[in-house]
């Protein structure tokens, strides 16, 4: 009998595959395709202090084996998300991981604050690669000071797991991970997407209103790919790897290059059923190759 | 209920330069499927292109179990979609949105339609009819080779006027001129509009001065299509008087017209 | 080199995972040589990203025809089980070096294994075209997994089989070994195994007849500007000195000398 369950941050899945935020809701749209029971755990919508309406449109933006989004975190804001869609995911065997995103450390500290103690939240993703409106827009996750003083803060005030999803968008991703373990992350999940843009030649306007938006998809995947095993040669907290994951092998090759656990993102909307088929491909995949448990691939890359 | 579907195609034919009507057996869409609503179309097996297309439900059979897409090609998508031979089976997210609605008080009712817009609304006239409601339908096109459905619409027994841009058949101007006279002729008790933003616009305007109830129908491009990732949001007014955000793929697509808020 | 449109021809379904393409593409059809390969693109979008390289297997040069022999191992080649008659395919070539024929060969030996087979029944064609003795030697995993066991039959080739589950010899070259040196080659060549290279090498240095190898290597651009397609060589036949050669020009045949894999 395979076994597929890990253990990320104290949080029990019982598989490694994850549905990402942003890409998932609240789990109420995809509930319908699918018993949501069959995943690991989902990782819900960004989820701010005051309900936030989120960028103008054109918000999404198709590119070669990708997209392109600029939703802006539009979200009912945390407590919204405390009292109405946290008790309806309670009913389904999942871990629920609240992701969170600010725009001061006051803000993240105090969504943490909120979310503490609140039954069935079973973690929180710190989102630092919001803007630092009061630090002159720069995002937290591109200074390891600044990704540190956000998880220092949040530490400080919930007993939750907490891990810090980190931002592509920078020189060296290590730096930032090493800095946010020392203050106390429990895991960091990565990558969140990177920054791109497309141009309507017609208008000769960008086609995001927002101009600038967030790459996912298979075309990030090798990026994804280097800054998971990258950082697993850095950290000693658990993983979770995403980025442009659509088959069972994509999740294969994040285990092996160092996750503990891997998220599936944008592919959900390439093929609503991806989670669910990545699942059961990794069952079969590991029978096949005859390996008992999938925590046997975790960092198995030889080099 | 959203279900992910396997479709046969059982016929995908030109029925105008650039337009398609691909129909498919498919027995959830036909029994489920309400005018007004949509399908997100995967129209590759691979990666590339990236994103289902969301296309409106065309014409609806119950009996037949059948549903049709009617679509333009404008693009990669709708290019492989225009490809894609009878006897192949592809995939379709649906029925998905908030359909048309129309209630017993609604007897007399007009439906205008743009170019491609027009899709959506033969499904609409085809139950409005059933409906025993006396349907007006107005179409515009650019020009008479470009005019769609004009027969599905005569055929059922809707009253048609058609205006082209070019004056190469019917009205040689605006649809949107059709209404301004027919909201003169005729007591309305709802307007129905589907095609490109500026006659929307205008339908919305003049159905407002006439305080005529109105409903449109939007598009925006989308992501998962289903309401999870508010990547295709609409701006809409609110109660106070400043706005939000609707997601077109589940709010919408079709919404009132007087609550949408158009930016010039 | 030419980047051409031709059309497909048939594409069948010959045994296993082997299918057989024909295209009608006379710009390269008239100027392929044995050993050289064509670049394929299996769709029109960018998922497979990457064109397919494909040794010729035969050309009819009279009707402007070439075919290829492919392997389903992958998502390009998956996808190429697919391709219907009548469709238009993107190919460029010819590209790559091939086989050397001398002038006044008067007898040569095929060695492949599996689907490596391919490129020698193009030679052979050639070969017996010019009035050349042709023996082959054919191996596989099993006897049904044999390639090209028709053409050179019909070829008028002297046949000499061998696969995996039969024990009367080791490998299909003890059949050559057999015939040596009683029997003279002009010319060896060898294509789909690590092993059966070695043993041609070993035989060429006993008798000092000349021998090639195919090779194959993972392609970008297919025409030497990359350099992703290197293989390791020796530069001299003394082993003294090492280097990096493009499959896809200064191969994909090499002397079998030149292989660092040869000597183990």
């Amino acid at each position: 009998m395979t076994n597929l369950a890990v253990e990320v941050a104290g949080i029990k899945l019982k598989n490694p595959v994850l549905t990402a935020s942003g890409t998932f809701g609240f789990g109420r749209e995809f509930a319908e395709l699918y018993d949501l029971n069959l995943l690991g755990g989902v990782m819900v919508k960004g989820t701010t202090l005051n309900p936030r309406l989120g960028n103008p449109p054109p918000r999404i933006a198709e590119t070669p084996a990708g997209m392109l989004n600029s939703v802006g975190l539009q979200n009912p804001g945390v407590d919204y998300v405390i009292r109405e869609e946290i008790p309806w995911l309670r009913q389904f065997d999942v871990a629920v991981i609240v992701n969170v995103s600010g725009h001061s450390f006051d803000e993240y500290a105090e969504i943490a604050a909120r979310l503490d103690g609140v039954p069935g939240v079973d973690g929180l993703e710190i989102n630092i690669s919001c803007p630092n409106v009061k630090g002159g827009g720069m995002a937290f996750g591109t200074d390891p000071k600044m990704a540190a003083e956000v998880i220092k803060r949040v530490r400080s005030r919930t007993q939750l797991p907490v891990i810090a999803k980190l931002s592509p968008n920078v020189t060296d991703i290590t730096e930032i991970a090493r800095a946010v373990e020392a203050e106390g992350a429990d895991a960091v999940s990565l990558i969140n997407t990177v920054l791109g843009m497309a141009i309507d030649i017609k208008t000769r306007r960008p086609v995001l209103a927002n101009i600038v938006g967030g790459l996912s998809g298979p075309a990030i995947k090798p990026i994804a790919l280097r800054m998971v095993w990258q950082v697993a040669q850095t950290v000693n907290i658990p993983i979770i790897g995403m980025g442009g994951i659509t088959t069972a092998e994509d999740a294969v090759e994040f285990l092996l290059a160092g996750a503990t656990a891997v998220a599936i993102g944008a592919g959900n909307f390439c093929n609503p059923m991806t989670a669910p088929e990545v699942i059961k491909g990794l069952k079969n995949w590991l029978s096949q190759e005859k390996i008992d448990d999938v925590r046997e691939l975790i960092g198995g890359l030889k080099t | 209920m959203i279900k992910s579907v396997k479709a046969e195609i059982v016929e995908n034919k030109p029925i105008a330069p650039e337009f398609f009507r691909m129909t498919l057996k498919a027995e959830t869409l036909a029994s489920e499927g309400l005018p007004g609503q949509f399908v997100m179309v995967k129209v590759s097996p691979n990666l590339e292109p990236f994103l289902r297309r969301p296309i409106s439900l065309h014409q609806i059979n119950r009996e037949e179990a059948t549903v049709s897409l009617l679509y333009q090609v404008v693009g990669k998508g709708t290019r492989l979609m225009s490809e894609t031979q009878k006897g192949k089976v592809i995939e379709l997210l649906g029925p998905l949105g908030k359909g048309f609605t129309w209630s017993d008080s609604d007897r007399v009712v007009a439906l205008v339609g743009g170019g491609c817009g027009t899709a959506p609304l033969v499904a609409l006239a085809h139950s409005l009819l059933e409906d025993k409601k006396e349907v007006h339908v107005l179409l515009g096109a650019q020009t008479k080779e470009k005019l769609v459905c004009e027969e599905d619409f005569i055929s059922m027994g809707a009253k048609v006027k058609v205006a082209t841009d070019d004056g190469s058949y019917g009205h040689h101007g605006f649809v949107t001129d059709l209404l301004k006279n027919l909201i003169h002729d005729v007591a309305l008790d709802m307007v129905y509009s589907c095609g490109p933003l500026p006659m929307t616009k205008e339908v919305v305007k003049l159905t407002q001065e006439a305080s005529i109830p109105c409903q449109i129908s939007l598009e925006e491009r989308m992501g998962c299509g289903i309401g999870a990732c508010i990547g295709c949001v609409c701006k809409v007014r609110t109660k106070d008087g400043a706005f939000t955000y609707k997601k077109v793929c589940k709010d919408g697509p079709v919404f009132k017209g007087e609550e949408v808020m158009f930016d010039d | 080199m030419q980047q051409t449109a031709g059309t497909i021809v048939w594409n069948e379904h010959q045994m296993e995972d082997v299918w057989l393409l024909t295209i009608e593409v006379p710009r390269i059809a008239q100027r392929i040589k044995p050993g050289q390969f064509v670049q394929v693109k299996v769709n029109n979008l960018l998922d497979p990203f990457l064109r397919r390289p494909f040794s010729l297997y035969r050309t009819f040069r009279d009707e402007g025809k070439l075919q290829l022999l492919y392997k389903v191992v992958g998502k390009g080649t998956r996808l190429m089980t697919t391709l219907k008659e009548g469709t238009s395919i993107d190919l460029i070539g010819p590209l790559g070096r091939g086989f050397t024929l001398p002038h006044h060969a008067e007898k040569i030996a095929v060695v492949g294994r599996g689907i490596g087979t391919a490129p020698l029944v193009a030679l052979a064609d050639e070969a017996s075209n010019k009035g050349v003795e042709v023996y082959c030697f054919l191996s596989a995993e099993e006897k049904h997994k044999l390639v090209g066991l028709k053409e050179f039959k019909e070829m008028g080739c002297e046949l000499y089989l061998h696969a995996d589950t039969e024990d009367n010899v080791k490998m299909v070259t003890d059949y050559l070994k057999k015939l040596l040196p009683a029997t003279q080659f002009d010319g060896v060549y060898v294509c789909g195994s690590k092993r059966l290279t070695r043993e041609v090498h070993n035989l060429s240095k006993k008798y000092g007849f000349m021998s090639q190898v195919s090779l194959e290597q993972i392609m970008a651009c297919g025409h030497g500007d990359c350099h992703g397609c290197v293989v390791e060589l020796y530069q001299d036949k003394e082993r003294s000195k090492k280097c990096y050669k493009r499959v896809c020009k200064e191969g994909p045949v090499f002397e079998t000398w030149e292989v660092v894999g040869v000597y183990a």
